[in-house]
């Protein structure tokens, strides 16, 4: 009962909600051929708004919205940056991280005092004609973020290789001399395709803060931004296999905390989900990453 | 000079220079202490004054020496392991008269500095067992087994599972001590219990912190104790979503979660920042650890969720360890 019970399967998908979300949002810009290394700072700042907009307007609902959208300008801020200009992707995302981390502790400084409280809890209750029922209880138990990942995954993949707006955004992560003959505009794609990738990794955020631990500390994030970015190589830029990476992980945590009642080191056992991440990133092979991933576009 | 002279009675004998040097950093603190004492203490977390617990208790000490003593306090926040020698290097240059740091993680800086500036006062405010091999080291800290005792005590009345929970962060000799006063004194009170332990690897980790706890809480505990620094905030996060019982941690944490917050067993941690000031206006400062016990330690008021028939159950029996009338065996487990 220790493991693969249903507690564990839902602390797994608690883990592993909020890295989905984010390796969802990175999935995106990779396609769009977008080097999205500023993952954790945007991931960093919608995990501080959502606890914003939660507390102040005591809905945690209100604090999805509110992460969702900063992480919407996070990533209109970042198109303009590597896009427009465009600048050294590479830099430009480790400095967003940095900015964002100085930013978020700054004004959780300020804002401190309110934030000292937990955000309301977001999650299903039981109805209690149901409550004695195991696989409705289990049901009930997963986090309503959970849901939306998955609905949300599923648009994604629709759109990205289904729809063509999808074909149109991967061809520019593929060959950008091609899309621009085929008349596309490759900026405006582009930063469409950030401000929908800061959503993703904005509500990402939020679902750790908001849908999750209910409160903010400065990093919180702790690298999970790039946890989601490796995710998102070992699935091999397809939504699938990225979100099982991104549940391997969540597993791997659960896993570590429960081997603890086994006695032994803990910091041997919280080795796990790192462990497992470069093991299976080191088992899947080389991967071939859209071609235009990390090039600026001049526009000519 | 009477101040000097005090001074110089607890010098331990290491040679005229030794003592002339730092006779003459007492005289230089004393007289400072008189005027304005200048101060830097240095944190590992950033916006102390909001890590309920350890942390906001240390803060509140800070302001006791500006507000209570008229101390110049310069704080360092967010200072990382590698800088933190550097960065009291960089006070004692600056000529401040007295360091602190916070944390028991600090203690390797603390010992590489201190020798180095005997004009300084380098002061550990958390758990050590020895002092660096200088004159100009004090260190103040709470009885952590004593501590622990409390927090069984009251956890082992309060439980109605027999099972109870203590979530640390990373295994230091402090948590060591706590966790064993834990386990020995709850056992007095309740020969069922269980103590379930566990820890989540960091001191900043809130989302590890709260599966951690889930876990524990999954196990029956229905009592949980929490000492994981930011990561607490985890803890009380999964003891409120599973509406267990919390037991607070060095501060008072009722306004954070009144229903969920049995109570807290206070520390206070401000009680030694007003030792050190006494100590530095009298001149106290022969090298010594202050080990605060359990009659610095104080409960806060119960929340509705146990009887008050349980409640004063539980001051009684505070209140007997405290006067000494509750024997408590030490015994050390290990945790790691």
């Amino acid at each position: 009962m220790m493991f693969l019970d249903p507690d564990f399967i839902l602390s797994a998908l608690r883990t592993g909600t909020p890295l989905m979300l984010v390796a969802l949002g990175v999935l995106v810009a990779e396609r769009a051929g977008v080097l999205f290394l500023g993952v954790e700072g945007v991931m960093l700042t919608g995990a501080f708004f959502g606890v914003l907009g939660a507390v102040y307007m005591d809905d945690p609902w209100a604090g999805v919205l509110t992460g969702t959208l900063v992480g919407m300008v996070a990533g209109l801020i970042t198109a303009a940056l590597v896009v427009w200009l465009p600048t050294d992707q590479v830099v430009m995302g480790l400095a967003l991280n940095i900015a964002a981390i100085g930013l978020t502790s700054f004004l959780f400084r300020l804002a401190a005092g309110d934030l000292s409280q937990m955000t309301p809890p977001l999650n299903f209750t039981v109805p209690e004609s149901l409550a004695d029922n195991a696989f409705f209880a289990f049901l009930f138990g997963v986090p309503p973020l959970t849901w939306l990942t998955l609905v949300l995954s599923v648009v994604t993949s629709y759109l990205l290789f289904r729809s063509a707006p999808g074909l149109l955004l991967r061809s520019v992560g593929q060959d950008v001399k091609a899309a621009r003959s085929a008349g596309i505009d490759i900026r405006v794609v582009r930063t469409v395709a950030m401000v929908i990738v800061g959503g993703l990794t904005g509500l990402g955020g939020a679902a750790l803060t908001v849908g999750w631990v209910r409160s903010f500390s400065d990093d919180i994030t702790a690298g999970r931004g790039f946890i989601a970015l490796a995710a998102v190589y070992f699935g091999r830029w397809y939504p699938g296999w990225t979100l099982f990476g991104c549940l391997l992980f969540g597993i791997g945590e659960s896993v570590a905390f429960r081997a603890q009642m086994l006695g032994g080191n803990p910091h041997l056992y919280l080795m796990i989900p790192y462990v497992l991440t470069v093991a299976v990133l080191a088992l899947t092979g080389r991967a071939r990453a859209p071609r235009e991933v990390g090039r600026p576009y001049e526009g000519n | 000079m009477n101040m000097l002279t005090e001074m110089n009675l607890g010098l331990p004998t290491k040679g005229a220079v030794t003592g002339a040097v730092l006779g003459v950093l007492m005289f230089a603190t004393a007289g400072a202490a008189l005027a304005e004492m200048k101060a830097a203490v240095i944190f590992g977390v950033a916006n102390p004054v909001a890590v309920n617990g350890w942390d906001r208790g240390q803060f509140e000490g800070v302001q006791k020496l500006i507000d209570d003593h008229g101390w110049d306090v310069t704080v360092a926040e967010a200072v990382p392991f590698p800088g933190l020698a550097n960065t009291a290097e960089n006070y004692a240059k600056s000529d401040y008269d007295v360091v602190i740091f916070t944390s028991s993680g600090h203690i390797k800086a603390w010992n590489e500095v201190a020798p180095k500036y005997p004009d300084t006062l380098f002061v550990m405010m958390s758990t050590t067992s020895s002092l660096p091999e200088s004159d100009n080291v004090l260190a103040y800290t709470s009885d952590f087994y004593a501590y622990g005792v409390v927090n069984g005590l009251v956890a082992g009345l309060a439980t109605e599972t027999d099972k109870i929970a203590a979530i640390g962060g990373v295994p230091v000799q402090a948590l060591e001590d706590m966790f064993s006063g834990i386990v020995e004194s709850s056992k007095i009170v309740n020969p069922d219990i269980e103590v379930l332990t566990a820890f989540s690897g960091d001191w900043t980790g809130i989302p590890r912190a709260r599966e951690v706890s889930v876990l524990q809480i999954q196990q029956g505990a229905d009592i949980v104790i929490g000492n994981a620094g930011v990561g607490t905030r985890g803890i009380l996060d999964a003891v409120q979503s599973t509406e267990t019982q919390f037991v607070g941690y060095a501060t008072d944490w009722t306004e954070d979660a009144p229903e969920t917050v049995l109570t807290s067993v206070l520390m206070n941690i401000p009680s030694w920042y007003e030792q050190l000031a006494q100590d530095v206006e009298s001149g106290a400062l022969t090298p010594r650890i202050e080990l605060f016990g359990a009659e610095s330690f104080a409960l806060t008021p119960f929340n509705d969720s146990i009887s008050a028939e349980t409640a004063q159950k539980i001051t009684d029996y505070v209140d007997q360890y405290v006067n000494g009338e509750l024997d408590v065996p030490k015994v050390n487990h290990s945790f790691k």
